[in-house]
């Protein structure tokens, strides 16, 4: 297994102000596989992934990197380590240095790794950078010269010349008008597959994770509530959240049912509800709900759904 | 869906546009078209979507309709008329007078609509004042309309500061704050882009509630397409600052006709969960440099069904039936090309 996450805890802050971002997770992904994650403002997919990349340190639980526990290395251990995992935010222009120019961007992760020999690594850059799409003329301008599917574009090339087996994108195409979005998708499939990459794969839009994903994991309020393959979790969805979701999603697949209009907003992470993170706005809550955290359990074929009243 | 003018009697035009330009002024260069001579009429109750993507002009076309442009920004319209009022040529005092009155905004970000500073009773009873003079009965029309836009325990709630509510409440006060004065047509720039998925299905509800309870005209700018069949009644698709494809909602997604439409509504992610795996339909190119001079229509450079006239004459707008569509390629009959 390429990634495998289990038992994450993170929070941030001390009491009484203190959110718990994640709370309790378990998650792998393989090579070759791309896992949506899926989730809303608060929901700690985002806090996830940077625990997933080692930038933040965990409370409780481990991080494995083909097998390896990474949890606690530092310094050049976790250099040499963090190489095989890159990531790509969400904002281009804001991931980018401004002062750099494209060729300069790409080439500082080699640098920063010494990675080859210093008279290949503009060419390695180069390479990358045609790979996904940018040209020549391009190599020598700056940011603020390119257009925002551009700037995107860069950012995937700087995340791959480092040869990642691993690739975390953090909704990587939210920023992107909808005419730049397919292209990027399109080069990020076509990357994945000729790489073999193991793609996790941030996002609130279910219509891009119908295109993308192999398997899917919905987060609310820290935790996964329900995982598995995207037809599963998209065609026949279990947990009441993913159905409202669904509904609030839109696509030319979408089943035409009336919508599921959630009463309130999701609950704050500082001060969650007990029992199920959901039930404030869940139609089926019961006192169970209120009681007991419902786990994951299995449900179809590798399936996964956390609620006491799935369908 | 129902109303959206498709009634017997046609209902009156709240917000009539023809030929709205604007600008951004250059020391020493041309302008640049921002907004590139569009016509709208809305009429009451109807739902419009204005539709572009980033620097398509859709969100200054919608402040231009308020008057609310300033330098280097100019604006002009050969007619602009705002609840039977005509407004080609008005002062500021004149604006002052429609502006909230016939007409109110809202907002992608509703803190830029809401005072820090005010509690949010206070920002409704001063702009409910301007009509109602009795304080006690502005403070009951405060918390009228805080109900309306389904905030739980509104007497209380007008004692709340801005900060101290969710980003969903405060979109519903910014609502609030924009029909405190029953404006005719409420202009909503990108009102549910910054809010999570499910609090975006339930303020577009509340939105479209209100409209059909109070007639109010929506014209909404936004970039998603996916919210269109649910809420609006009339889409107006934008590009390069002109106006592309006009018509029904349902009408224009089932069948678009302007290549640009047509490429855009393909572009959409979202497929059958159980099919495989495919690369998106792409549009090539990249969206139009507002900054080189360019002839033609706007969308030429991308367009599949590009003929030769596209770059050099602007395609006039064509009406047929209830669509308007302006492309050279539609007119000839080959618009329906690659």
């Amino acid at each position: 297994m390429l990634l495998e996450l289990t038992g994450i805890e993170c929070g941030f802050g001390a009491p009484p102000r203190r959110v718990q971002a994640v709370r309790g997770v378990d998650l792998t992904v393989a090579e070759g596989e791309t896992l949506a994650l899926v989730g809303e403002s608060g929901s700690g997919k985002s806090t996830l992934a940077r625990v997933a990349m080692r930038l933040l340190p965990p409370d409780r639980g481990r991080v494995l990197y083909a097998g390896s526990d990474v949890t606690d290395l530092a310094g050049g251990p976790l250099r040499r380590v963090r190489r095989h995992a890159q990531m790509v935010f969400q904002d281009p222009f804001a991931s980018l240095d401004p002062r750099m120019t494209v060729l300069q961007s790409v080439a500082e992760p080699l640098d920063i790794h010494h990675l080859g020999p210093r008279a290949d690594r503009r060419d390695r850059a180069r390479a990358t950078l045609r790979q996904v799409g940018i040209t020549a003329v391009q190599d020598g301008k700056y940011p603020a010269a390119l257009s925002g599917g551009q700037l995107q574009r860069v950012a995937i090339a700087r995340a791959l010349v480092m040869s990642p087996a691993l690739l975390i994108c953090d909704e990587p195409v939210s920023a992107l008008d909808l005419s730049v979005q397919a292209q990027v998708l399109n080069l990020l499939m076509d990357l994945q597959e000729e790489r073999r990459l193991g793609l996790l794969f941030i996002t609130h839009d279910l219509s891009v994770v119908s295109e993308v994903a192999d398997r899917v994991a919905v987060m609310y309020l820290g935790r996964i509530v329900e995982t598995g393959s995207r037809a599963e979790v998209l065609s026949a969805p279990r947990h009441p959240y993913t159905a409202a979701l669904l509904s609030a999603a839109a696509g030319p697949w979408k089943p035409a049912t009336a919508p599921v209009i959630l009463r309130g907003e999701p609950p704050s992470p500082v001060d969650p509800p007990s029992g199920c993170g959901f039930r404030e706005r869940c139609a089926r809550a019961s006192d169970r709900c209120a009681r007991v955290v419902p786990m994951l359990s299995a449900g179809g074929a590798g399936s996964q759904v956390a609620c006491h009243h799935p369908d | 869906m129902t109303g959206g003018g498709q009634g017997s009697a046609p209902r009156a035009r709240v917000l009539v546009v023809t030929g709205l330009r604007t600008a951004l002024a250059r020391p020493g260069a041309a302008p640049v078209p921002l907004v590139d001579g569009i016509d709208l009429t809305v009429r009451a109750g109807e739902r419009w979507a204005i539709v572009g993507e980033s620097g398509s002009g859709k969100s200054i076309a919608a402040r231009s309709v308020m008057g609310l442009v300033d330098p280097p920004l100019r604006w002009s319209a050969e007619r602009i008329e705002i609840g039977g009022t005509n407004l080609s040529g008005a002062g500021r005092a004149e604006w002052r007078a429609i502006r909230g009155h016939r007409i109110a905004m809202i907002q992608q970000d509703p803190l830029t609509a809401l005072s820090p500073v005010f509690t949010v009773g206070n920002q409704l009873i001063e702009t409910i004042r301007r009509n109602e003079a009795a304080p006690r009965a502005a403070r009951r029309r405060a918390a009228d309309l805080l109900r309306a836009v389904g905030i739980p325990d509104p007497e209380r709630r007008l004692d709340s500061y801005p900060h101290e509510m969710s980003g969903g409440m405060r979109q519903r006060v910014a609502i609030a704050l924009a029909l405190a004065c029953a404006p005719q047509v409420l202009i909503a720039d990108e009102p549910t882009t910054a809010l999570d998925v499910t609090v975006q299905a339930q303020i577009l509800k509340l939105m479209a509630g209100l409209s059909d309870e109070l007639g109010t005209a929506i014209v909404m700018v936004t970039h998603d397409i996916g919210i269109l069949p649910g809420f609006a009644h009339q889409v107006a698709v934008m590009y390069g600052g002109q106006l592309m494809e006009v018509g029904p909602v349902a009408e224009v997604l089932a069948a678009p006709e302007h290549p640009y439409t047509r490429a855009l509504l393909a572009a959409r992610p979202g497929r059958a969960p159980a099919a495989a795996r495919r690369r998106l339909p792409v549009v090539p190119g990249t969206p139009p440099d507002l900054l080189s001079a360019r002839a033609g229509c706007p969308f030429a450079p991308r367009c599949a069904a590009v003929l030769p006239p596209c770059t050099e004459v602007r395609p006039a707008m064509v009406e047929a039936g209830l669509r308007r569509v302006a492309c050279h390629a539609v007119r000839a009959g080959t618009g329906a090309l690659p």
